[in-house]
């Protein structure tokens, strides 16, 4: 294992400030300690370590923030934690407790690459694309590949590149469908699925792979959803922007 | 002989005698929203004439303009955001471009929304017709910030551009210049143009296939466009290609078919989408090297008003609050005049009988008094509401409010089965189906038009109220009544509700239509647009719907009047002579009146007798039996079928029966009368019955010009009446168990 590789107690550390940073705006030891279970002094101590590492800047008494190093580690701790909660609850279908538990234990662990083939696997099985009868693997490879293709290319262009490229691979935010994006949220279309014929409807209003959309307004009762993209305003229902997956900005 | 047919050489021959000839065909087309119509307009002022492509209900706008020594006849295509077979607009756009070749299509473009509307642009280059793009609303674009730079962007398409501002008529004369020398130059101005390219994964796929279009004697200048339909697999372009080439399609299909598969393996995703991709591709590159944009966030005034018109709780009181004033203008302004068309029918009626003496040609008095003044006046007597509704129509549209309306009701009526849209013709259906199955218009889905067609005469209408009002005064006291009332108009849209339902899982099933509909930035309606949009609507209801209402009102006269009873028209002859001659020369005043209220009761008895006699007393006394078990008689037969010309007709009708001479709802013998010979239950089944029943010639009329074919009228006919009669008995035999 490289010298770089981060234990697992320091990935919670981070995990746990960063998540603390995010909701209160700064970060505690006393709120630390009770946010990880362990004692005062074991806190001051890992801080100390950490701190050493560059990780995070800490001196007693005072708040603990998070360098820049850190939080690009503690981002990617959570990110991997995301990814593979939401494929314990959505592809295996169990409890979010179940998940939240195993996904915490995972995520140390686990490689990046991957970590990036299941987030492909879920991703596959969520779309729910048609195989044309051919066998599940093989279409399964072939999607990997246009995927891998994609970012390259994407790579190659880089004033296409918006924020969500700029994290690698494997640690961009979740997929997840236009329906979920809450109001005021923008994302950037990964992929329009759903029937082709509806799909190509998508396209044509300027609904493709690539465009950012913003999230401007929900029916009274949950529905339809009104959006802006290319400039201009749109409403689809629930169940058209299902079958739109993007990655929020 | 059309371009699609012809080779490159034919073409250019036509060109050049095309010269000459100094008639030019235009196209119009152009996104929804656009500004196209208000073009329109400005180009053809009130050179239009409007009409109907064949066997659809899309509007077909014609028009005419003179440029400097060329006539042009212009054509406006329906507005659509793309040339896919998606919608019925959509396919008669692009089969006007194919096969009635313009010699210029003038796309409008939204010039502060470019990407979407580049878009039909994009496809507009591939089907290779000479085109002339329209960069409309110029002034909004720059306002939001949009700096155009037209000349490089015209290079970069290698299609002429012009700015124009469509409703303060700016750089019309030049379009119009532009489109006149594009179409003279004809296939030289094509060759100019560029089309997007797909990539180096498709292009060379699409070259393929190109070839192989022309190989197997397809469209050479149209193979491009096919080639890009076929890995699209379009069903609409295969089925032209079979019918193009025959055999020599199969070949081409198989090839398309697999090359499309190739395609969906690289990339993984559906042909249709990667190629919109690549178009939205090609114009972001485009507008990258020619637009610049100087504000970053655009909250314009139009965001604004809609954070008020679409708010979570303002959204729903406003959209209410909007329909109100919709009916109100409608019914409460229309309904006065509809009285004053009646009346004028009825000083006219007057007038005539005042000085055509009965005893000349009775039977062609009686034809233009009763049938033809009659039958005029039912169709003019809704022109006041239907020019109303139309204008309050055009309003909500014109503004941009349509889709927010839209937009708040859709997730209610989408558990109907129907589409947010569906939610205005159904509310103007309280007031009268006719103009509310005309408001269908708005929606663009033909199967959410005809459900909604269907059962919008649920919706109970404003001509069933004098009945009710008849009946409720009669049978049950004034506690009851508005309460019984209620209840009729809730199981009308009780009913409306199922039947909607039941239309979408049997004859009309299919995939809800995908809602992904644009929300046009609001926008100030010009009063020349809001007027011609109001005439031509009218108009069309005044030509297609009018001569059907007036040809049955007529025939229905005839049902009245036929066969006459000539016995008894001795007899009643007889009657007023003898007692004429009973008061003798010189009757006292006293005597007089009494003279007058005996010659009054025999005219009414022969009424009577002479409907008893007529065709609608003998179809009434016919049907008897059929009735029955709803508890009608013969009486009430006559009434239903004379309620089909109008329903409130039924009221005098049953006056007539009674021998009470004309009688209107609050006429006290008549409902005296009625209680002597019915219980409550029939005059509740009696109300029910008009409820659900077919609805009156007009509607049906109007349903048959609205969905294009007597198939959907004589369903709407046929099924509300035998669904009225199945409730109505079940609710007699019922309700008689617990009497």
């Amino acid at each position: 294992m490289a010298a770089r590789k981060l234990t697992s107690a320091t990935e919670d550390y981070l995990e746990a400030i960063l998540s603390l940073v995010h909701e209160k705006g700064f970060a505690r030891v006393r709120d630390i300690a009770r946010q990880l279970g362990v004692s005062r002094s074991a806190v001051s101590n890992a801080l100390h370590a950490l701190g050493k590492r560059g990780l995070v800047v800490y001196e007693p008494y005072r708040m603990v923030t998070l360098t820049d190093k850190g939080r690009h580690a503690a981002q990617a701790v959570r990110h991997r934690h995301a990814e593979l909660r939401l494929f314990i609850t959505d592809i295996l279908g169990l409890e979010e407790d179940i998940a939240n538990a195993a996904a915490c234990r995972i995520e140390h662990s686990i490689d990046a690459a991957v970590l990036a083939r299941l987030t492909n696997l879920a991703d596959f099985i969520r779309i729910g694309r048609t195989t044309n009868d051919r066998p599940w693997l093989e279409a399964f490879v072939e999607f990997c590949d246009a995927r891998d293709r994609a970012a390259r290319s994407a790579a190659d262009q880089p004033d296409e590149t918006g924020p969500a490229e700029a994290l690698p691979r494997g640690e961009q935010p979740a997929l997840r469908s236009l329906a979920d994006v809450p109001v005021g949220g923008t994302a950037k279309i990964v992929h329009v699925g759903g029937q082709a014929k509806i799909g190509q409807r998508l396209s044509d209003m300027g609904l493709t792979a690539g465009a950012v959309v913003s999230v401007v307004n929900v029916g009274a009762l949950g529905e339809p959803l009104e959006v802006t993209v290319r400039g201009y305003r749109l409403s689809l229902r629930k169940k058209q922007a299902q079958a739109i997956y993007v990655r929020e900005l | 002989m059309s371009y699609a047919d012809t080779q490159p050489s034919q073409a250019d021959h036509e060109q050049s005698t095309r010269q000459s000839k100094s008639r030019l065909s235009v196209a119009l087309a152009g996104n929804p929203n656009s500004g196209k119509t208000t073009i329109f307009n400005a180009i053809t002022g009130a050179r239009q004439r409007v009409g109907n492509y064949p066997g659809v209900t899309v509007e077909k706008k014609e028009g005419a303009a003179r440029v400097a020594n060329h006539h042009l006849h212009v054509l406006d295509l329906p507005g659509t955001y793309s040339l896919t077979a998606y919608s019925q607009e959509e396919i008669i756009a692009r089969n006007v471009l194919i096969e009635a070749t313009p010699d210029v299509v003038v796309d409008i473009i939204d010039s502060a929304n470019l990407e979407r509307n580049l878009y039909l642009a994009t496809q507009m280059l591939e089907l290779g017709v000479p085109l002339v793009l329209a960069f409309n609303m110029s002034d909004v674009a720059e306002g939001r910030g949009f700096n155009i730079n037209i000349d490089a962007l015209s290079l970069l398409l290698g299609v002429p551009i012009v700015r124009t501002v469509g409703h303060k008529g700016r750089g019309i004369d030049e379009l119009l210049a532009k489109a006149v020398e594009v179409g003279l130059s004809g296939v030289k101005a094509v060759d100019r143009q560029r089309c997007p390219s797909y990539g180096h994964e498709i292009e060379p796929h699409v070259t393929e296939l190109t070839e192989l279009v022309i190989k197997s004697g397809g469209p050479s200048r149209r193979a491009r466009w096919f080639a890009v339909k076929l890995l699209e697999s379009d069903q609409e372009t295969i089925k032209r290609l079979r019918h193009l080439c025959g055999q020599k399609a199969e070949p081409l299909l198989q090839r398309a078919e697999q090359l499309r598969n190739h395609i969906e393996r690289i990339f993984g995703d559906s042909t249709e989408i990667i190629l919109a991709d690549r178009r939205y591709g090609f114009i972001s590159g485009a507008c990258r090297e020619s637009v610049e944009s100087s504000v970053e966030a655009r909250h314009n005034m139009s965001d604004k008003i809609d954070a008020v018109m679409t708010n979570h709780l303002l959204g729903l009181p406003i959209f209410l609050l909007l329909m109100f004033c919709t009916f109100l203008l409608t019914f409460k302004v229309g309904g006065p005049l509809m009285d004053l068309v009646g009346a004028g029918q009825d000083w006219l009626a007057g007038a005539v009988a005042e000085v055509w003496s009965p005893a000349r040609a009775p039977l062609v008095r009686s034809l233009v008094i009763d049938g033809i003044i009659h039958g005029v006046g039912a169709v003019l007597v809704f022109l006041p509401v239907i020019l109303l509704l139309f204008l309050a129509i055009a309003m909500l549209e014109d503004t941009g409010y349509m889709a927010r309306a839209a937009f708040i009701m859709d997730r209610v009526m989408h558990t109907l089965g129907l589409h947010g849209k569906s939610f205005i013709p159904m509310l103007i259906g309280f007031g009268c189906s006719v103009p509310a199955i005309m408001a269908t218009r708005t929606l663009e889905s033909r199967r959410d038009r005809l459900t909604t067609m269907l059962v919008v005469p649920l919706m109970s209408c404003g001509a069933r109220m004098p009945i009710y009002m008849l009946l409720t005064a009669a049978f049950f006291d004034a506690k009851w009544g508005p309460r019984v009332v209620f209840l009729i108009y809730l199981i009308g849209i009780v009913l409306a509700v199922i039947c909607a339902k039941l239309l979408r899982h049997t004859i009309l099933r299919g995939e809800p239509t995908p809602f992904v509909m644009e929300l046009p930035s609001y926008r100030m309606p010009t009063v020349k647009g809001l007027l011609i949009h109001m005439w031509e609507r009218s108009w069309q209801y005044l030509k297609k719907a009018g001569t059907i209402i007036l040809l049955v009102t007529i025939i229905l006269w005839a049902m009245g009047t036929f066969p006459r009873n000539s016995d008894r028209q001795d007899e009643y002859d007889r009657q007023v002579n003898q007692v004429r001659a009973a008061y003798g020369e010189a009757p006292t005043p006293q005597q007089q009146a009494a003279l007058t209220e005996q010659l009054q009761l025999l005219q009414r008895n022969k009424k009577a007798d002479d409907i008893r006699y007529s065709l609608v007393g003998r179809i009434g006394l016919a049907i008897e039996p059929v009735m029955k078990p709803m508890g009608f008689d013969w009486r009430i037969g006559t009434g239903l079928v004379g309620a089909l010309a109008a329903k409130e007709v039924f009221v005098s009708q049953l006056g007539l029966v009674y021998a009470l001479g004309e009688t209107d709802e609050n006429n006290e013998d008549l409902r005296r009368r009625l209680q002597e010979d019915y219980t409550p239950l029939v005059g509740f089944c009696v109300m029910l019955f008009t409820l659900i029943t077919a609805p009156c010639v007009a509607t049906i009329a109007v349903t048959h010009q609205e969905s294009g074919s007597w198939r959907w009228a004589l369903l709407q006919l046929f099924g509300l009446t035998v669904m009225a009669y199945m409730i109505t008995i079940a609710v007699y035999q019922i309700g008689r168990l617990f009497a």
